[in-house]
């Protein structure tokens, strides 16, 4: 991971390695940092990050993997309670933020009684050494959202990040010398896998830290982006804006649409607003670094059938168990850490918990076997939102659901028995100072009665039922 | 903080309730992006609403942090399109 990027500096020292609306590095910036920040690091510590997408976090990350140390990246805008459960599952070392960031994070240690270094990036550091308690070869914790209301971390070691980014090196190596645009946030998987699949391919990559399309439009112009990476949902609102009419983004020649719930109507949509681009789908999960498969439809290709991500790529396999699509790669993480390493399957192979199959064309999606919401790219767990709903003193019982919606992908709606009398706007306020944004409910419906499961529990069929009466769909 | 500045930021404020469930309240210098009052689909509610009821063209390139940052900013955007 780490070589190619020096040779970047060494042949391209002035080339645009990353940037942000803030700041643009060039490559020699990005490895001179990154050896800074190895420096002051200790092998095998464990190091947080609550920083914006963009060349710090991308610097850090990488100085973490040359001193031997643990990338943990963090969401940057999570409040207090979030960050709590994060901390203390698994407790780093250090946590870089800015001043301006830190509050949510200083928030959750106070609360959980952690001394833990909080770092600003702009002063200089240099840790105690620290035992070890993650296995040797591990890079990397990617937090993801886990079926018992906890966003679990996904331990990765290095080959699992050298496997991943081999095996997408085919698809951005093209890219090299030109720019890239990803809007993702960097803490996730997708968005901290473009950035660096990017970079050592000798790509530019152009992140966002808000939505600003007149902004990043300016920015992709300037730069001449070639490629423009994100989300089905990023692509509708792009799309509702106008963003690709005319000539608005003359340099782009492809599209990277991430997630599995790109359907036949969204790449319909962007073939006729410009049917210059090639447009490439990739599947992937949080728990395997990069995508297991891809899909390019050149502008002269048929638009492929609905759910079809393409063909695994190498390294990868995939088989069906029943109708549940299972991957095995050298991609794959180590396992989730939960008090001590769990693995993620005992015979190598990967339970992805979507379902579809595969024939010589590749890969079909059909949907999740899990409960989770798809919502903005983001996996989220209703679990955790329901948890926070019971958590409020005049709320009885709740069920949080994922109902489809043309531009989100998927909308969140809870349906919510209170006590006495309760408000939905009191319970939105609730949620917003518990949760980020996008895990927030549209919608909430108060009803009587939630229906329930002859044990007692709510019977989520039924209130599926209710809550498509509810939202007369 | 002139009409068209507290009629933008009656709006916006509008926007944000119906959006999110939250009750805010605004100054024309709020800083409306920094502190994530407008995520993506409030941006979006947002500009379709002002063109309404402003009866304004706006373009996606008005969509930038300078303008859509602060009320004051989309009051200026407004009243400079009204022309």
């Amino acid at each position: 991971m780490l070589e190619p990027l020096h040779r970047w500096s060494r042949e391209a020292p002035d080339r645009i390695a990353v940037a942000n609306a803030k700041a643009a590095w060039t490559f020699r910036q990005l490895v001179t940092r990154a050896d800074e920040w190895a420096r002051s690091l200790r092998e095998g510590s464990v190091i947080a990050s609550v920083l914006p997408s963009g060349p710090e976090l991308t610097a850090l990350q990488l100085g973490c993997w040359q001193a031997g140390a643990v990338f943990f990246p963090l969401p940057l805008r999570a409040k207090a309670h979030e960050h709590r459960s994060s901390l203390t599952t698994l407790r780093p070392d250090a946590i870089v933020a800015r001043a301006d960031d830190a509050g949510a994070v200083r928030e959750a240690l106070e609360a959980a009684g952690l001394d833990t270094h909080l770092v600003d990036p702009a002063a200089p550091v240099s840790l105690p050494a620290t035992p070890r308690v993650l296995p040797a070869d591990v890079a990397m914790v990617q937090l993801t959202s886990g079926s018992t209301g906890r966003p679990k971390p996904i331990v990765l070691d290095r080959a699992a990040l050298e496997a991943g980014t081999r095996a997408n090196a085919t698809a951005t190596a093209p890219l090299a010398g030109h720019a890239v645009f990803s809007p993702m946030p960097q803490f996730h998987a997708m968005g901290g896998a473009t950035v660096l699949e990017h970079l050592v391919a000798g790509a530019s990559v152009l992140v966002a830290n808000r939505f600003v399309p007149g902004d990043d439009r300016r920015r992709m112009v300037e730069h001449e982006v070639r490629c423009l990476v994100g989300s089905p949902s990023y692509f509708r609102m792009l799309l509702q804006l106008g963003l690709f009419d005319g000539d608005g983004l003359p340099a782009l020649e492809s599209v990277v649409l991430g997630s599995a719930s790109a359907n036949g109507e969204l790449l319909a949509s962007l073939r006729r607003a410009d049917p210059t681009l090639t447009l490439r789908l990739r599947y992937g999960l949080s728990e395997a670094f990069g995508a297991l498969t891809r899909l390019d439809i050149a502008p002269d290709d048929e638009l492929p059938p609905r759910g079809l991500v393409g063909r695994a790529l190498p390294e990868v396999e995939l088989r069906m168990v029943s109708d549940e699509v299972e991957a095995r790669a050298p991609s794959v993480a180590l396992g989730r850490w939960d008090e001590a390493l769990v693995p993620l399957t005992s015979d190598g192979w990967l339970r992805t918990g979507d379902v579809g199959h595969v024939d010589p064309r590749g890969l079909h999606l059909r949907g999740r076997r899990t409960q989770f919401i798809k919502r903005q790219g983001h996996r989220i767990d209703p679990g955790e939102i329901e948890q926070v709903l019971v958590g409020h003193a005049s709320v009885r019982e709740a069920v949080v659901l994922g109902v489809t919606d043309p531009v989100q992908g998927q909308r969140i709606v809870a349906l919510v028995e209170p006590v006495g009398e309760l408000a939905a706007n009191v319970l939105i306020r609730h949620c917003r100072a518990r949760l980020t944004s996008y895990k927030v409910p549209q919608r909430i419906h108060l009803v009587d009665t939630i229906p329930r499961t002859p044990s007692g529990k709510p019977d989520r069929t039924a209130a599926r039922a209710r809550v498509e009466v509810e939202e007369g769909t | 903080m002139s009409a068209l500045e507290t009629e933008v930021t009656e709006v916006v404020a509008a926007t944000i309730e119906e959006s999110t469930g939250l009750t805010v309240e605004l100054t024309p210098e709020t800083a409306l992006i920094d502190e994530g009052y407008l995520d993506s689909l409030t941006v979006l509610q947002l500009f379709a609403k002002l063109q309404d009821r402003f009866e304004v063209e706006l373009d996606m390139d008005d969509l930038t942090e300078e303008t859509f940052g602060t009320t004051r900013g989309i009051a200026t955007l407004i009243d400079d399109r009204r022309g």
